[in-house]
Parts: structure tokens; C-alpha cells; sequence
């Protein structure tokens, strides 16, 4: 490594032009730089729901749909008018596979002579009669009322199914700018909604976020710098650092063909938030050599000599703490592990490279302020100590009551996320989407795939009567606002075909019981036979689509009736709902469903599936970090119980970082959950520092208390210090657009506090009560 | 001189191959004078396929020429066994609204289906009831564009262009391209353009056969272009002007 060093102190010219090459490369990579928002994406596909997910995309035409509202006086000549022109508008869109309005939606109607299928509104209203006609016209189909026309009839939702090879983002972006050209010449107000909507804010947000996090992290850093340093290089050397880091990950994202997601988001922030750290510890010990060299090269040999080995085992073991994520199951958080492993890689390639290349090219510079501030927080330090020794029963007791007071907190902790509720109140889409959800069925779906084993399955009336009957139950669970499938439509038609008798608005019976009335010889003659359920479906349907299109089903059932699905539309996405409503439809399906295979899939499960797989994933990764680390610095320290007393700070600091979760209601989702796994890679360096100072202490004055104040004059300081400037970084994740990350932000600069005060307290504490034999040998170890 | 003679020869070769001898409504003319017929009896077997899931039928079918564009059709579904015996009645009418009539077996009725334009679909197939009928000359504007090269065959290029926009919304086409085959004067290849111009289904004859002097179309493939579906029409024991009785195209004889 000492050569290494040389190396570079050397040749610095050489090694800013390599650098200087890397960046240019990874910098050019940033142009295919992509953002996708799908949370799905990141199942795997191993997961029954996932499985019958994308069965589902390729059984049916359409993946996902979007919903444009009309707000106005909708049963009026006006409002008729202006939304058809609007439905011909959104059916014009090559994106969309079919769209569903109240004006264009078939109705299916008994006929004297047979059945009529017919759009809603064939034609413009032209009196009140023609509007309440096609009002009487839309109550015969009740299947669609609810997803088409708002509870207070004050509103219309158009629902546009997209087809699936649509870029969605470039769809929704495209339809908001129709939709506002819209709205500037008509009466009605217009809005939109559905996944893909969602999906474009939150694309947006991500993009927003992005650039907010890296101008603010780099006006923050620069000012932080200035404070400490008050020098040119001081402030320029390690923000190179960082912003080059940044570069190099993003670069190496887009090279790769990554794209960033919601949980990936925040790498910026994150290398920026740690990488610095490495800089200034190097630059702060230069300052300190400064005064006895005369060579810069000499200088930042013996800068680089010293702290190389500090500087690598801390950027290791924060690695090894972003590469635990890599146990979530989740794509996204796995991605968000390595790829801040591979940043912290980089601010460690730079600080061991560009940080003495460049250094040993100025000239020697003394800083004088750096000192001053320096010397007083030593002054708290040493008091600090001093009370520890002397108080340590009252500091051990008050750390048993937070505690113990942590513990009632944790059991307040709730389980809570919903996508929609990420966004901030004002939102448009948000607002949207809880318009959608207060008036109409509701956005979220989940949907009962019916598989067959043979064609024409779907046809049975066993199957098509459980499917109605699931429907039914469904529809009355709170937050469900309606449910449809095949059946509905069966319904309808055996309606229709028998004289719009509502006895007939069922499923034919395994044996349905029919009869003719003819005249012979002018006698009324009633003649009664019997006919099987299923060829009575089949022939009902084959009417159907000899009148209409096959392709009116195409969203429900499968081209050879094998497959089939109930889509059950709820009005919200919150975890603790959904779940409510998983639950209860699995019960049925246990219960009535005998023979058939039905399975819940969906949007809705998916969601559901996701945020239990990362609750538990993170679970597993918490301890999977806490091993890596206690594995780690107990190789470093060569002894297991030293490795021990490197993870206690990081149960403090975890401990109270639910704790102040459950006091807040800060409930528990992707993002608040990671954010323990964050904090022990980058809350170990604490203790990391604190210990090897100590043990250092302990092996040159055999003493357990004196070598307290020794070592926190040195690392405290330095801990201290680092843990407000780590902290300070990640406030600026409050300035995100989603409350996940905001959340997120908060925690994880509290928990660089807390780790670090534990550091600071609980590890002086124990050592001085207990005097650990372990750390003596490694001191004598040391001195040895 | 020499400049003169060659480019006397270049015409002289392009002549014939142009086809300009032929105008794209007499091409079409001889094309419906010789594939015409004026009744027919056979069976179908029609393959639709929707996003990788295929739908069986096997139909009989018969179909007469009533008067000079108008057209009488049964067809009899033999398979699946779920929609077995069910009739199918399409009578056409050069004004107005065709009738299409429906026997369902299961409720020993016959519904009569409310016509859905020339350009819905034939049983729910690639096919629409336009594509499947006599081509109607007085419809389209036809344009020879000459001979080419079509797999190997010389073919005819003929563009019909609707002659108003009444004729593109019924079949929904703004533009038929046709490749003839003039040795048999028959339809061998043809594109479908939609109404916003852009290539919508490709007809392509797999088949054609001499059928008592009538060039027979037995094997057709149309495939959507922007869709997911593709539909395979296969005929079968075709008999050809046996002068079927009028009484088949009845609803009494559907119900039988």
C-alpha cells in the first residue's frame, strides 16, 4: 500500500489525467441515464402473485390504465357533448387499446327480434329526453356505473386502457398536455389518474429530488468546508471528491443500464454525506503536520503513511453495511446497496489518489482557525469525560431509562405505507387520485385470475356462478368499490336474450329449464325442454359477438375462454386496507371455491407483497450488517469481544431510531426501514474510531479511566465533529418531494447522532465499569 | 440514331411490363368475371388467433348470388360442440342494412343481430364482412400500378381508393392494395390501410384453385398488422353453380 502511495505521490500529473479520463467517460454515461418509478419491477419473479401477474399482462391486451376525469354538469346537452368529444379525443391516442366512457361503453339490450349491442350515446342529445334517455340507457349496464360515473353524478371518470407496449411515461406526459389544451376551451373541468399518472409524478418527483439533493448537498458541503477549513483547498479538494464520486456512480448506473428508482434516489446524498468524511480527516491531519514540514511531498507522504489504513477499514465496513442490503429479495434496495457500496468505493479511490496527487502539487499552506475551534470543542470533550467517570451510575441509569422508555415507544410502531400518501398534500396527482377514490371505485385493483385446464372453461356456469358470487362478497368490503368480470356481461345477455326479464340477470343453471310458445292451427301451443348451462353460455356469447366484437371481453377473459379474471377496484392504498381485503378474499376462495383455481394477484397484492417482503428483508439485512460488521472489526481488532463492543453502539442507535418512529408515528415502510441498515454501515466508524483510540490509550498507560479523556480529546472530537457533518448531509433528504424519503432523511441524521453519542458513552461507560481484559491485550498487541 | 433505337427498345421492353394495356377497373373486372360464381356449397375451417390463443370453427357453408351485387350466405357451425347446430343467416341488401339472423339450438330461437357495418367482423375474425363478400367495383376508384414482381410471380398492382368517405368509415379502409395474378385473374396478396392512413391487415392467398372453371380461393391468412391476431380461412369440398335452391336461405331452413 506504501508504494502505492509513492506511486501517486510521485506522478500526481499522471494521476489527475487518469482520473480526469475515468470522469470524462462516466460523465458522457450520464446522457442514458433513466428514471422508473414501477415498484413491481423489483419482485422476484419467483412469488406465485408475480408469476400470475405477468401471466395476466400476457393473457390480457391492455397492463395498466389511466382515468381522466370530467368535472361538470355531465346529464346535460353540454356536458354529453363534451364528453364524447372527449372520449373520440382519448380513443384517437395510438396509445390506447380501448377506452371506456359513459358515452361509448355497449350497451346490451333486449330486442324484440334478438339483442342489441350499442354504444351508450349513439348519437349527440339533442332535448332533455335524448339525456334521459341515454341516463336509463346507462343504468341497464350497473356492472361499469361505478368506475364511470361519480357517487354525487357530478363527475365522469373516462378510463383509458393502454396497450402494452406503450412507454407509459411518454403517455401520460402526452395526455396531460391534451388534457389542459382541453380545459382552456370547454366548460368542464378535466384531470387524470391511474398507475401511469401516478407513475409520472413520481418519475418527475425522482428527477426533482435528484437535482434538489445534489445543488443543496453541494452548496451545504461547500459552506460546512468553508467554516472548517477557511481555505481554497480546504473546500475545493474534498467537494471534488464527492461531486466526482457522484459522477462515477451515476455514470457506471447509466453505463449499465440501470435506471434510478424511488430507494435509488438517494445514493447521491448518500456518498455525498460519507465520502467527505474520508477528505477532511486527511486534510485535517495535514493542517496538523503542516507546521513541520517544508516538502509538500514529504507532508503527504507521512499524511497518507499515517491515516491509509483508517481510511480504507472505514470505507470497508460502511460497504459491508450497504452491500447487507443485498439480503432484502428486493431488486431496488439491493440496487441501492451495491451501487452505494460502489460510491463509498469511489470517494475511497479519490481520497487514496486525487487527494494527495493534488495536494503534493501546492505549495504547503497553514490554516490558523481550524485550530482555535479545534481546541475548544477538546476543552468539552475532556469536561465530558470527567463527568462521565465521575457520574457514571446516574449516566448508566439515564441510558437504562431511555431504554427502557425506547421499548414502550418501539410498541407503538405501525406498519403504514401508501404510495399515493408519499406525495405531498398538494399534489396533483394525489389529489386526483383521492377524488377518484372518494367518488368513484377506487384506483387500486386486485384482481382473481381464474385458470382453466382446457378451452372453454370459463363457460362452465360452477365457474361463472363462483366469479359472480366472489364479485358480490367483495363488493360488500369496505373500501371496495366495485368488482366486475365475464360474468357481468353473461348476465346482461341472458337478460337481454329473455324479453329483459330481470329473473334472468343471473348465470344459467347447470340445467336451465326453457320453453317456446308457437301457434299451430291457431292454438297457443307452450312446449317446456331442457338445456345444459354451458352450451346455453357458449351460444349466449356467440350471439353476443356476432352483434358486438369478441374484443369487448378481451379485458376479462381470455380469446379461448381458458382464463379469466375478476377485477375488484378498492378505494385506497394503504397497507393495513389491503390487507383487510387480501385477507377476506383468500377466506372466500378457500371456502366457495372447490375444483377451481382462482388466485388473488394484482396491483393491489403486488403493493402488499412488496412492502411485507421489504419489512422482513429488512429484518434479515439489519442482522445480516450487524454480523458483517461485528465479522469485520473483530478481524480487525483480532478478537471477537472487541468486535462485540464495535455493534453495541449501532443497537443504541437502531433501538432509538424506532423508538422515534413509534413516538412520532412515524410508521414503519421501504424507506424508514432501510434506514437502519444505512446507519450501521456508516454509525460503526464511531466506534470503529473510539475503540482503536482507546485501545492505543490503554496499551501506552495500562490505565482504564485515564485512558478516557486521552482518547477523547483525540477521536472524540473527531467524532463528534464527523457525526454533525454526516448529519447535516442527510437533512437535506427533507427536502424531498415523497415523505419516505423526507422520513428517511430525519432518521438517519438522528441516528448518526445517537450512534455516535453512544460511542461516546455507553462504550466509556462500560469500559470503565467492567475493564474489559480483551482490550488490554490488543493494546498490549499494539504497543508490542 | 443509336439513341433513338435504344430508347425505341427500353419501350418496348417497358410496355408490357408496365401493364398499361389495362386499366385498374378492367383488371378488377376480369378478376370478379373470373373468380365469380354463382352459388357455392363447402366447408370452413377458420383458426383465429388472439395473443397466442387459437378459436376453432368448422362451419357449412352456403352462399348464392341473389342479383348483381347482392348476396345471400348459411353457414351451419359443426364445431365446437358447444355451439353446434347453430345457423348463421346473412342476406344482403345493396340499400340499407343487410339482415343477419342467429338460430341458437339452446333456445330453440332465432335472434336477429343488429348489423354492425360492412366493416365489422366475419365471426369475430381478421376478416370483416367486406373482405369476405364480392369485391364491390362501384365502391372504389382502382389504379393500375403495373406489373411486378411478386414472389417470383408477375402480378398486377392495383390501388382502390374509396370513392367517398361514406364507403372508408362502413369498411373502415382508406386504401386496398391489390396483387393480381393475371394469368388466373385472381387476388394472390393484399394490404388493408386504416383510416388514418397507416397499414393495417395483410391478406395473403396460400391457395387458389380451379373449381369448374372458377379460379377458388381455398387457403387465406389476414393477418393484423396492429394487433395481436392473426385469422386462417380454409376451405374444403367446394362445389361450384350446382344451383342451389333458393329455400336454403331462409329462416325456416336455419332452424332445421
Amino acid at each position: 500500500m506504501k508504494k502505492f502511495m509513492n506511486l501517486i505521490i510521485e506522478n500526481p500529473w499522471k494521476t489527475l489525467l487518469a482520473l480526469l479520463f475515468i470522469t470524462l467517460f462516466f460523465t458522457y454515461q450520464l446522457k442514458n441515464l433513466k428514471m422508473n418509478p414501477d415498484i413491481t419491477e423489483a419482485l422476484p419473479k419467483s412469488i406465485p402473485a408475480k408469476r400470475l401477474y405477468d401471466k395476466m399482462k400476457e393473457i390480457f391486451p391492455s397492463k395498466d390504465m389511466a382515468m381522466v376525469i370530467y368535472e361538470g354538469n355531465i346529464f346535460s346537452i353540454n356536458g354529453a357533448k363534451e364528453i364524447s368529444e372527449l372520449t373520440s379525443i382519448l380513443e384517437d391516442f395510438p396509445e390506447a387499446y380501448s377506452v371506456m366512457s359513459p358515452t361509448n361503453i355497449k350497451i346490451i339490450e333486449g330486442v324484440e327480434e334478438g339483442i342489441n349491442v350499442e354504444e351508450a350515446l349513439k348519437e349527440l342529445p339533442s332535448s332533455p329526453e335524448d339525456i334521459k334517455k341515454w341516463r336509463q340507457r346507462l343504468n341497464e349496464n350497473p356492472a361499469f356505473l361505478k368506475n364511470l360515473i361519480s357517487d354525487d353524478e357530478k363527475s365522469v371518470a373516462i378510463l383509458v386502457f393502454l396497450r402494452k407496449s406503450v412507454d407509459e411515461d411518454k403517455f401520460a406526459e402526452k395526455l396531460l398536455k391534451t388534457l389542459d389544451e382541453f380545459s382552456k376551451n370547454h366548460k368542464g373541468k378535466v384531470f387524470a389518474s391511474g398507475q401511469p399518472v401516478i407513475n409520472y409524478y413520481i418519475s418527475k418527483g425522482i428527477a426533482r429530488d435528484m437535482g434538489v439533493f445534489f445543488t443543496s448537498g453541494i452548496i451545504l458541503i461547500f459552506v460546512l468546508l468553508l467554516l472548517i477549513f477557511t481555505s481554497a483547498r480546504g473546500v475545493l479538494i474534498p467537494l471534488t471528491v464527492v461531486i466526482v464520486s457522484v459522477l462515477w456512480t451515476l455514470g457506471f448506473m447509466a453505463f449499465i443500464g440501470k435506471p434510478i428508482t424511488h430507494a435509488t434516489e438517494i445514493i447521491p446524498i448518500l456518498i455525498m454525506a460519507i465520502g467527505i468524511a474520508d477528505s477532511i480527516h486527511l486534510l485535517t491531519h495535514y493542517y496538523q503536520r503542516a507546521p513541520f514540514h517544508t516538502s509538500s511531498r514529504e507532508l503527504v507522504r507521512e499524511v497518507m503513511y499515517e491515516l491509509h489504513s483508517p481510511v480504507i477499514m472505514t470505507s470497508l465496513t460502511t460497504m459491508a453495511g450497504f452491500i447487507a442490503l443485498n439480503t432484502s429479495n428486493m431488486e431496488s434496495l439491493e440496487e441501492l446497496g451495491i451501487f452505494s457500496a460502489f460510491g463509498v468505493f469511489c470517494a475511497l479511490i479519490l481520497s487514496l489518489t486525487f487527494v494527495p496527487a493534488t495536494l503534493s502539487l501546492l505549495k504547503i499552506k497553514i490554516g490558523k482557525k481550524w485550530r482555535e475551534e479545534k481546541g475548544r470543542l477538546r476543552g468539552f470533550m475532556l469536561k465530558y469525560s470527567d463527568f462521565l467517570i465521575r457520574r457514571k451510575k446516574s449516566v448508566a441509569i439515564g441510558v437504562a431509562i431511555i431504554l427502557i422508555v425506547s421499548i414502550f415507544a418501539i410498541s407503538k410502531l405501525n406498519v403504514e405505507s401508501s404510495q399515493i400518501k408519499q406525495l405531498p398534500k398538494n399534489n396533483p396527482v394525489r389529489k386526483s387520485a383521492e377524488f377518484v377514490n372518494k367518488h368513484f371505485a377506487g384506483t387500486t385493483t386486485f384482481y382473481v385470475l381464474f385458470e382453466g385446464d382446457e378451452d372453454g372453461y370459463i363457460k362452465k356456469p360452477a365457474v361463472l356462478k363462483v366469479m359472480d358470487e366472489l364479485e358480490r362478497y367483495a363488493e360488500k368490503l369496505s373500501n371496495v368499490g366495485s368488482a366486475q368480470s365475464i360474468a357481468d356481461f353473461i348476465k346482461l345477455i341472458n337478460k337481454a336474450i329473455h324479453n329483459n326479464d330481470q329473473s334472468y340477470y343471473r348465470i344459467p343453471k347447470e340445467i336451465e329449464e326453457e320453453k317456446i310458445v308457437y301457434f299451430e292451427g291457431g292454438k297457443k301451443i307452450e312446449e317446456k325442454f331442457q338445456v345444459k348451462g354451458e352450451k346455453l353460455i357458449a351460444q349466449l356469447l356467440q350471439l353476443y359477438e356476432l352483434s358486438s366484437s369478441p374484443e369487448d371481453f378481451a379485458n376479462f377473459v381470455d380469446f379461448n375462454y381458458r382464463n379469466a379474471r375478476v377485477a375488484i377496484f378498492v378505494k385506497t392504498d394503504e397497507d393495513s386496507q389491503l390487507r383487510k381485503i387480501d385477507r377476506a378474499l383468500s377466506e372466500f376462495l378457500k371456502k366457495n371455491v372447490n375444483g377451481v383455481k382462482a388466485e388473488i394477484t394484482g396491483m393491489a397484492k403486488l403493493i402488499l407483497i412488496v412492502r411485507e417482503m421489504t419489512i422482513k428483508g429488512q429484518f434479515l439485512s439489519i442482522i445480516a450488517s450487524l454480523f458483517l460488521i461485528w465479522l469485520i472489526t473483530s478481524l480487525m481488532f483480532r478478537s471477537p469481544i472487541i468486535g462485540i463492543f464495535n455493534a453495541m453502539p449501532l443497537f443504541f442507535g437502531i433501538f432509538l431510531n424506532f423508538a422515534t418512529m413509534g413516538a412520532l408515528g412515524i410508521p414503519i415502510n421501504i424507506m424508514t426501514m432501510v434506514t437502519s441498515s444505512l446507519a450501521i454501515g456508516i454509525g460503526v466508524d464511531y466506534a470503529i474510531h473510539f475503540i482503536h483510540r482507546y485501545i492505543i490509550e490503554l496499551g501506552s498507560n495500562n490505565h482504564y479511566e485515564k485512558s478516557i479523556p486521552q482518547s477523547m480529546k483525540t477521536s472524540g472530537v473527531a467524532i463528534t465533529f464527523n457525526s454533525f457533518v454526516v448529519a447535516s448531509g442527510f437533512i437535506i433528504l427533507v427536502l424531498s418531494t415523497f415523505k419516505g424519503v423526507k422520513f428517511m432523511g430525519f432518521l438517519l441524521a438522528l441516528t448518526m447522532i445517537t450512534t455516535a453519542f453512544a460511542a461516546l458513552t455507553i462504550l466509556p461507560i462500560y469500559f470503565i465499569t467492567f475493564k474489559p481484559k480483551s482490550l488490554k491485550k490488543a493494546g498490549q498487541r499494539r504497543k508490542e | 440514331m443509336r439513341k433513338i433505337i435504344n430508347i425505341i427498345f427500353i419501350f418496348l421492353l417497358i410496355i408490357p411490363l408496365s401493364g398499361e394495356n389495362f386499366t385498374g377497373i378492367q383488371i378488377m373486372e376480369k378478376v370478379v368475371k373470373k373468380t365469380g360464381w354463382k352459388d357455392m356449397e363447402g366447408e370452413i375451417t377458420m383458426k383465429i388467433t388472439v395473443r397466442g390463443r387459437t378459436r376453432t370453427r368448422k362451419i357449412k357453408l352456403f352462399s348464392r348470388k341473389r342479383t348483381e351485387d347482392e348476396s345471400d350466405m348459411v353457414m351451419k357451425f359443426l364445431y365446437p360442440p358447444d355451439v353446434e347446430g347453430t345457423g348463421f343467416l346473412l342476406i344482403e341488401h345493396a340499400k340499407g342494412e343487410d339482415e343477419r339472423y342467429l338460430y341458437l339450438p339452446a333456445l330453440r330461437r332465432i335472434k336477429r343481430i343488429a348489423a354492425s357495418g360492412k366493416g365489422g367482423a366475419f365471426m369475430g375474425s381478421d376478416f370483416s364482412y367486406y373482405d369476405i363478400g364480392k369485391p364491390k367495383l362501384k365502391d372504389w376508384n382502382y389504379k393500375n400500378l403495373g406489373l411486378v414482381d411478386f414472389n417470383g410471380l408477375k402480378c398486377y398492382k392495383v390501388e382502390a381508393l374509396p370513392i367517398n368517405k361514406k364507403i372508408e368509415k362502413d369498411t373502415g379502409y382508406s386504401k386496398i392494395i391489390h396483387w393480381i395474378d393475371p394469368e388466373k385473374w385472381s387476388i394472390v396478396h393484399a394490404e388493408y390501410y386504416d383510416r388514418m392512413g397507416k397499414i393495417w391487415k395483410i391478406l395473403e392467398v396460400k391457395e387458389i384453385k380451379n373449381i369448374n372453371g372458377v379460379w377458388f380461393q381455398m387457403h387465406l391468412i389476414m393477418k393484423n398488422v396492429q394487433g395481436e391476431s392473426v385469422s386462417e380461412m380454409k376451405f374444403e369440398n367446394i362445389e361450384i353453380n350446382k344451383g342451389l335452391s333458393p329455400k336454403l336461405f331462409t329462416k325456416r331452413y336455419l332452424m332445421q
